[in-house]
């Protein structure tokens, strides 16, 4: 069984949200739902200010809070790693909405908490899913991180990598390449 | 007029109309009809639900210090308070089950539990303690001492298992600094038993006047007065874990924590906060009692009116402050200082209906079962303990 990860070169990306309409689309969201966004930070002052752009949707932690605090198992982590969701089982508490520190949850029509799957039926086709596809930049990589010959892990070899908000303890499988 | 049936029939219909057209709303629009958002995922149905649950602690906590502890002068309240633990549990059911997208999938809570969830223990607990308090009620009509203090003794510790487990639901969220920790549980019993005091005495001005009969009327005021002497010692100690909170989250800037008690403090909760959470449910019922005379049932009716209605801003405050400050998983990322929320006229209107199912239901009790409680036998008081036998020899 493959063990996903996904790595995101945040320097690259242009702020175009085309991930984020691509993925909409792909999932048949309502309208402004999206399982990615992208967050922008300020840095400097003008006239030498800046600004990042950062690529946001489920970690897919590997200690995920949303499954813990699930009273029905309806959140689940995937042997390969995806934390999905069955929905016949949600009984739209949003304990998983509260419980997750990237607001990666997203409450839909039927006022189940969705979020990003990573599209895995693309995945397991060694597919690149709908959001990294559509990307000018290629600012996402999605891969097998158990593959030592993966595309993923060569470049996760290349440069310095990080995680978003490890101090809550939940292992996320998303790695960002280090700004220069 | 506080004093006449009808008045609070008309009172129970209106406020049940009023739940009615705001529970159809949000089953036929969902989400859409209610104050949250993806960011402030709970509303104030929680809020309502835990002011609800929380009422019910209380009023079996204090119903326990008569019937399980052998206080004498809270004996007579058993009845009313264990039918009022019951109401109010199920009004809180009726909330949550509104606040919840699919609550039939509750079935799923059986066949595919989550030991680990909070919210599982709380199904299970408040599902245990409900029947338990069925029971405790139906010995206690029944006269049956030992059987329902037995129940009692069980509803005591099945109340305190369920309630501070509600304040973990909060508690365990790491994500939420401003409720992460051991604090939520605790404060929620402690709080609990301000509500079941404040409720009872509510509750009893309101039957001693309606009933009319001499007995009621001077065991009524009797009970009313002892219950304002309870409500100082609750209201003191709510004061001092408010104090206590307000502090530790002032003093160390922890991100999330310190945003959210300043947002109560100077941000967009402040009114509610220091109105209605302090003034109305701590500071003025703590002035009305503790002035010369406080204890007259008058007195005690007054401040525990004032004091549920703090209790349940206090609730509000709690719910949202919680949720209202951005996550920040991208640090330094451009976000609003608070998110939105707000309470539809739906989410009133449940809130509403509750309270008035709630008087409903109660004023049904009240007519159906004689709630008065009848004397412990004689021989009954040498079973009580030790420190209580001595205490009556003195």
């Amino acid at each position: 069984m493959a063990r996903y990860g996904l790595l995101i070169d945040a320097s690259k990306c242009t702020g175009c949200h085309a991930c984020s309409i691509a993925c909409s689309m792909y999932n048949e969201l309502e309208e402004e739902v999206t399982y990615n966004r992208l967050e922008f930070i300020e840095r400097g002052k003008y006239p030498n200010a800046v600004m990042e752009i950062v690529p946001l949707q489920c970690m897919h932690c590997d200690n995920p809070p949303c499954a813990t605090v699930c009273p029905t198992n309806a959140t689940f982590k995937r042997e390969d790693g995806i934390v999905s969701i069955d929905e016949n089982k949600c009984i739209g508490c949003k304990y998983c909405m509260t419980a997750c520190p990237y607001d990666a949850r997203q409450l839909n029509e039927s006022r189940i908490p969705e979020k990003c799957r990573w599209c895995p039926e693309m995945l397991e086709a060694g597919k690149q899913p709908a959001c990294s596809s559509t990307c000018m930049n290629e600012v996402r990589l999605f891969g097998k991180l158990d593959d030592p010959d993966s595309e993923i892990n060569k470049k996760m070899a290349q440069h310095e990598v990080s995680q978003l908000v490890t101090e809550k303890g939940t292992k996320p499988r998303i790695y960002y390449i280090k700004r220069k | 007029m506080l004093t006449n049936h009808k008045f609070w029939y008309a009172v129970s219909g209106a406020l049940i109309l009023f739940g009615a057209a705001g529970a159809l709303n949000i089953i036929i629009h969902g989400e859409h009809s209610m104050g949250t958002s993806n960011y402030v995922p709970w509303g104030a149905l929680i809020a309502g639900y835990v002011f609800f649950v929380v009422s019910s602690t209380g009023l079996s906590l204090v119903a326990a210090l008569g019937h399980v502890f052998h206080m004498k002068r809270f004996e007579p309240l058993a009845k009313r308070a264990v039918l009022g633990s019951i109401i109010t549990l199920l009004m809180g059911f009726i909330v949550i089950g509104l606040e919840l997208g699919s609550p039939f999938s509750m079935i799923h809570i059986l066949f595919s539990p989550n030991f680990q969830s909070a919210i599982f223990w709380m199904g299970l607990l408040y599902g245990i303690y409900l029947v338990l308090l069925v029971f405790e009620f139906i010995f206690l009509l029944k006269d049956d001492h030992k059987k329902s203090r037995l129940f009692g003794i069980l509803v005591l510790i099945s109340a305190i298992a369920a309630h501070s487990n509600l304040g973990a639901v909060f508690g365990f969220l790491v994500a939420r600094s401003y409720w992460t920790g051991p604090y939520m549980s605790i404060y929620f019993i402690l709080s609990a038993l301000l509500s079941g005091a404040a409720l009872l005495a509510f509750m009893y001005f309101l039957v001693s006047k309606v009933k009319r009969t001499e007995d009621m009327q001077v065991e009524g005021s009797h009970i009313v007065s002892h219950l304002g002497k309870l409500m100082v010692l609750f209201l003191s100690i709510t004061v001092f874990f408010t104090v206590w909170k307000i502090l530790t989250g002032v003093y160390g800037a922890v991100p999330g924590k310190h945003d959210g008690i300043m947002a109560l403090l100077a941000g967009p909760l402040s009114f509610q906060f220091y109105f209605f959470e302090l003034g109305f449910g701590m500071i003025i019922p703590l002035l009305i009692l503790t002035l010369p005379g406080g204890f007259k049932p008058a007195r005690v009716f007054a401040a525990a009116a004032f004091a549920l209605v703090g209790i349940f801003v206090m609730r509000i405050d709690l719910v949202f402050a919680g949720q209202m400050i951005p996550l920040e998983p991208v640090k330094g990322a451009l976000l609003p200082q608070f998110r939105d929320w707000t309470i539809t006229w739906a989410e009133w209107g449940v809130m509403a209906g509750a309270i008035g199912g709630a008087v409903l239901l109660y004023l049904m009790g009240e007519r159906k079962w004689n709630l008065e409680t009848a004397p412990h036998e004689e021989g009954e008081d040498e079973k009580a303990p030790v420190s209580v036998q001595l205490a009556k020899k003195a």
